[in-house]
C-alpha cells in the first residue's frame, strides 16, 4: 500500500481547492440563510398578527372571540376613530381591525337557530355589504395576514354557529368553539412550518457546486502526477504491476472523495440537526454519495486529458459554476427559463437538484406522490449513468493515449 | 584515481568466462520512419560498468528502454539475468535499478519521502526499508537535505536524489541514463565515485553518456554508438589501440616556411599534419620519441615557437576516425 500512503502524503499539498471553496461555501450559505430568514419571519408571523378589537357587544361570544384572537395574535389598543384607524392601517402598525357590533351574539344565535338559516357562511362585512348586524373589519388590502385573520374569524364563527344550531347554550358553545379552534390552529401552524424554506435544502442544493469543485481540485492534481510520463515509466520499471498501483490510486481516490462528502454531510448534521428528518436524510446522503461518484469520474477524466495542472482550475470553475447556474443550484428554479433548464439536463447537477427539490416538497418520503417517487428514482439512475459514462470515457482516452 | 584505473585496465579478454547479465541480439527499433536501433548487439557481463557512449540521438535511451521492456521493439531478442524481459517480469524487475535520464521524482514529497516511496515499491519489510533508505541517503550524501523538497535542490543534488531513488533497493543490475547531465563538476565527481562504489559492492552497471571523459574514467567496457548502430565495443585502451593515431603533438607557431613543413612531414611515424590558427598539429602512429624528434628539428631550423604539447588519443579520436565526425557537436 506504498502508493496508497504516498497518495495521501501528496494530497496534503493540494488542499488549496478545499481551503478556497469551503469558506466560499459557508459565506454563501450564510447569505442565503439570512435572506431566507427575512422571508420566513414574515411567514411565521402569520400566526401572530397585530389586531385591534372594538367590542360593542360585551357578550359571551364577543368576549370569547376577542380572547381567542388575543391568545394567538398581538392585541393593540387604539382609539376608535376613523382617522386613527386609517392612519394605523396605512402605516401598517396594525394589520387588522375588528369591530363587533352591539347585539351581535343575539343576531348570530337567532340566525343559527332559525330553521330558514340565512347566509351563515358569512360573518363579516366585505366590500359590498354594510350589514350593521355583522362584523366590520378594516385591513391592509391584499394582505396575507388579513386574509389569514379573516379565515380564522370565519372559521371561529362557523364552529360557534354549528354548536348553537346543535342546541348548545351560549356559554357551552363559546368554550367548545375555543377548544375546537385550538386543535385546528395547531394544524395550521404545522402547515406553515412545512412551507418554510429549509436550510438543509439550501445546504444540500448548494453542495453540488462545492463538491464538484473540491473533489476535482483536490484529486485531479494527484492523478495527473502519477500520469506523468516520467513517473509512469519509472513505476513501470519497478516490481509493482501498474494494475496494483492503479487500484491503490483508485481506492485512495474513492476514500478521499467520500471523506470530503462525509465532511459536508456531518457539517449539515451539526448545523441543522433539528431540521433533519431521518428518512429524507438517508435519501439526501445517497444523493450526495452518487453525485460524489460523478465528481470522481469527472476527476479521473480530467486527469486523463490534462497533462499539466495549469488549466485545471479554469476548467473546474467553468464546469462547476456553469452547471450551477444552468441547473438551478444558485437560482431558484421557479425563476429560471424553461429553455435554460432544458439545457441543464446534460449536466449531473440537474438530476441531483431534481431529487433534492422533490425531497424538499414533503416532510416524509412516505408522503411522496407517484410522480415524485418516479422523479427521484429516475434522478438516481441518470446520476449513476453519468458516473459510469464519464469513467468509461476516461478509460477509453487512457487506452488510446498508451498506443 | 587508482581504483578508476583498475577498472579501465581490466581486460575484456577474460570476460568470456563470466556470466552474461544482459544479452541483446539484432535489436531493431523503429519510431515510424526513423530507425532508432539498427541490428544492435550487446553482451554485458556480471560486475561490469558498461558504457554506452554516443552523441545525442544515437539511441542510448532507446536501447535502455527496450531492455527494460518500456518500449516494444520490431526485431531481436533481449535477455536480462538469463530470462526474457517482458513488461510483467516483476521478479526480474525486483533486481533492477533504473536511474532515468529525466529526473523522475515527486515535487510534492521531500527527499526522504521520495526515496522511501521508491524503496517501498520493492521492499515490503518496514525495518529493512528504513535501513535501505538511510543507506541510500548516506550514499548520495543528502543527509542534510532529507527534509528538502526537490524544487529547493540544486541541479546536482536533484540528480543525486534521482540516483538514490533508483538504487535504494540495492539492485544487482543498475541502469543509469546520463545521470550527470547538467551537473557541476564537483557533483559529477561525487556521482562517478558513487557509481564505482556501487560496482564494488557487486552491482553490474549500464551507464550511458555523451561525455567521453566520464565513460573512460569509470567504464570497464564501452560500446560506441552512432545512429542506432554499435560501432565498436571494448575497454578504453582497447578502443584506442584500434585506431591509427597514437599521439598528437600541437605546436604554437606564428609562421612556418613551406620548406620546414616538408621536413617535418618526413619525421618518422607522422601520418598527417595540419596548420590551422597558428597551431601546427602533427598526428603520429606509433614511435617512441616523437616529441624529441619534433623539438630537435625545430631547434635546428631556428624557429621560434610558443607552447608545445603532446596528447594521447581520446575516445573522441576513436569516434572521429570511425565515423568521420566529432563526438560532440
Ligand atoms: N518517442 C519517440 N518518438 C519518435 N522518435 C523518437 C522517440 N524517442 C526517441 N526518438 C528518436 O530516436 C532517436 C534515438 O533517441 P534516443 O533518445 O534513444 O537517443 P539518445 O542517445 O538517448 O540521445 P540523448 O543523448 O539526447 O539522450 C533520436 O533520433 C530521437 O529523435
Ligand atoms: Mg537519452
Amino acid at each position: 500500500m506504498q502508493t496508497f500512503k504516498t497518495y495521501f502524503r501528496i494530497s496534503k499539498k493540494y488542499l488549496q481547492g478545499f481551503f478556497i471553496y469551503v469558506p466560499i461555501f459557508f459565506v454563501i450559505m450564510m447569505l442565503m440563510v439570512n435572506q431566507q430568514t427575512e422571508k420566513t419571519e414574515t411567514k411565521f408571523s402569520t400566526s401572530s398578527i397585530k389586531i385591534s378589537i372594538f367590542d360593542h357587544d360585551h357578550s359571551t361570544l364577543s368576549k370569547s372571540l376577542a380572547d381567542y384572537l388575543g391568545e394567538h395574535h398581538k392585541l393593540i389598543d387604539i382609539k376608535e376613530d376613523m382617522d386613527t384607524i386609517r392612519d394605523e392601517i396605512y402605516q401598517r402598525n396594525i394589520d387588522y381591525i375588528l369591530v363587533i357590533p352591539e347585539g351581535y351574539e343575539n343576531y348570530i344565535n337567532a340566525c343559527a337557530q332559525s330553521p330558514s338559516a340565512e347566509n351563515t357562511d358569512s360573518f363579516t362585512n366585505d366590500a359590498n355589504t354594510t350589514d350593521d348586524r355583522m362584523l366590520v373589519t378594516y385591513k391592509i388590502p391584499n394582505s396575507r395576514f388579513a386574509a389569514f385573520a379573516d379565515s380564522q374569524i370565519n372559521k371561529y364563527m362557523k364552529i360557534y354557529s354549528t354548536y348553537i344550531s346543535a342546541g348548545a347554550d351560549r356559554e357551552e358553545a363559546a368554550t367548545k368553539t375555543i377548544s375546537t379552534m385550538s386543535e385546528e390552529t395547531t394544524v395550521t401552524i404545522q402547515a406553515s412550518e412545512k412551507e418554510a424554506i429549509s436550510y438543509v435544502h439550501i445546504f444540500y442544493t448548494y453542495m453540488t457546486y462545492i463538491l464538484i469543485s473540491v473533489v476535482t481540485l483536490c484529486i485531479s492534481p494527484i492523478l495527473i502526477l502519477f500520469n506523468e510520463n516520467k513517473i509512469k515509466s519509472r513505476l513501470n520499471v519497478s516490481s509493482v504491476s501498474p494494475l496494483k498501483i492503479n487500484l491503490q490510486l483508485a481506492l485512495a481516490s474513492l476514500i478521499y472523495t467520500f471523506g470530503i462528502t462525509l465532511l459536508f454531510i456531518l457539517t449539515s448534521f451539526v448545523l441543522f440537526k433539528d431540521e433533519m428528518v431521518f428518512d429524507k436524510t438517508i435519501l439526501r446522503i445517497a444523493n450526495a454519495a452518487v453525485y460524489a461518484l460523478i465528481c470522481l469520474s469527472l476527476t479521473f477524466l480530467l486527469a486523463t486529458c490534462l497533462a499539466k495542472q495549469n488549466m485545471l482550475s479554469a476548467i473546474v470553475n467553468l464546469i462547476g459554476l456553469g452547471q450551477s447556474f444552468i441547473c438551478g443550484v444558485f437560482v431558484d428554479r421557479a425563476l429560471m427559463s424553461k429553455v435554460v433548464l432544458a439545457f441543464g439536463r446534460v449536466f449531473p447537477a440537474y438530476w441531483y437538484v431534481n431529487i433534492e427539490e422533490e425531497l424538499n416538497k414533503y416532510k416524509h418520503i412516505t408522503d411522496f406522490t407517484d410522480s415524485s417517487r418516479h422523479t427521484v428514482i429516475y434522478g438516481f439512475i441518470i446520476e449513476i449513468l453519468f458516473a459510469v459514462i464519464l469513467f468509461m470515457i476516461g478509460l477509453v482516452i487512457n487506452k488510446n493515449k498508451k498506443n | 584515481m587508482s581504483k578508476k584505473s583498475n577498472h579501465v585496465n581490466s581486460n575484456s579478454a577474460d570476460l568470456d568466462s563470466k556470466t552474461s547479465v544482459i544479452i541483446v541480439e539484432n535489436l531493431v527499433k523503429r519510431y515510424k520512419e526513423l530507425i532508432a536501433l539498427d541490428h544492435f548487439n550487446l553482451d554485458i557481463k556480471e560486475g561490469e560498468i558498461f558504457g554506452l557512449l554516443g552523441p545525442n540521438g544515437s539511441g542510448k535511451t532507446t536501447t535502455i528502454n527496450c531492455i527494460l521492456a518500456l518500449l516494444k521493439y520490431d526485431k531481436g531478442t533481449i535477455k536480462v539475468l538469463g530470462k526474457e524481459m517482458k513488461p510483467d517480469s516483476y521478479d526480474l524487475k525486483r533486481n533492477i535499478g533504473v536511474v532515468m535520464q529525466n529526473v523522475a521524482v515527486f515535487d510534492e514529497l521531500t527527499v526522504y519521502e521520495n526515496i522511501d516511496y521508491f524503496c517501498g515499491l520493492y521492499i515490503k519489510d518496514k525495518s529493512t526499508k528504513k535501513q535501505y533508505v538511510e543507506d541510500a541517503i548516506n550514499f548520495v550524501d543528502l543527509d542534510k537535505f532529507r527534509k528538502f523538497y526537490p524544487k529547493k535542490l540544486s541541479g546536482g543534488l536533484l540528480r543525486r536524489l534521482n540516483i538514490a531513488c533508483g538504487i535504494v533497493h540495492k539492485p544487482k543490475l543498475i541502469f543509469m541514463d546520463e545521470p550527470t547531465v547538467a551537473v557541476d563538476p564537483q557533483s559529477r565527481n561525487n556521482i562517478l565515485e558513487g557509481i564505482v562504489k556501487l560496482n564494488e559492492q557487486g552491482a553490474t552497471i549500464v551507464y550511458t553518456s555523451h561525455y567521453m571523459e566520464e565513460v573512460e574514467q569509470i567504464c570497464t567496457r564501452i560500446s560506441i554508438m552512432d545512429k542506432g548502430k554499435n560501432i565498436t565495443i571494448g575497454s578504453a585502451p582497447e578502443l584506442k589501440k584500434m585506431i591509427k593515431n597514437t599521439e598528437t603533438i600541437s605546436i604554437e607557431l606564428l609562421d612556418i616556411p613551406e620548406a620546414v613543413l616538408e621536413k617535418i612531414k618526413n619525421i618518422n611515424h607522422i601520418y598527417k599534419t595540419e596548420y590551422i590558427d597558428n597551431t601546427l598539429k602533427l598526428y603520429f602512429s606509433g614511435g617512441r620519441h616523437n616529441l624529441i624528434n619534433v623539438l630537435d628539428l625545430l631547434k635546428k631550423e631556428d624557429l621560434h615557437f610558443g607552447q608545445v604539447y603532446s596528447q594521447l588519443p581520446t575516445l573522441n579520436d576513436v569516434f572521429l576516425e570511425l565515423t568521420g565526425k566529432e563526438l560532440r557537436d
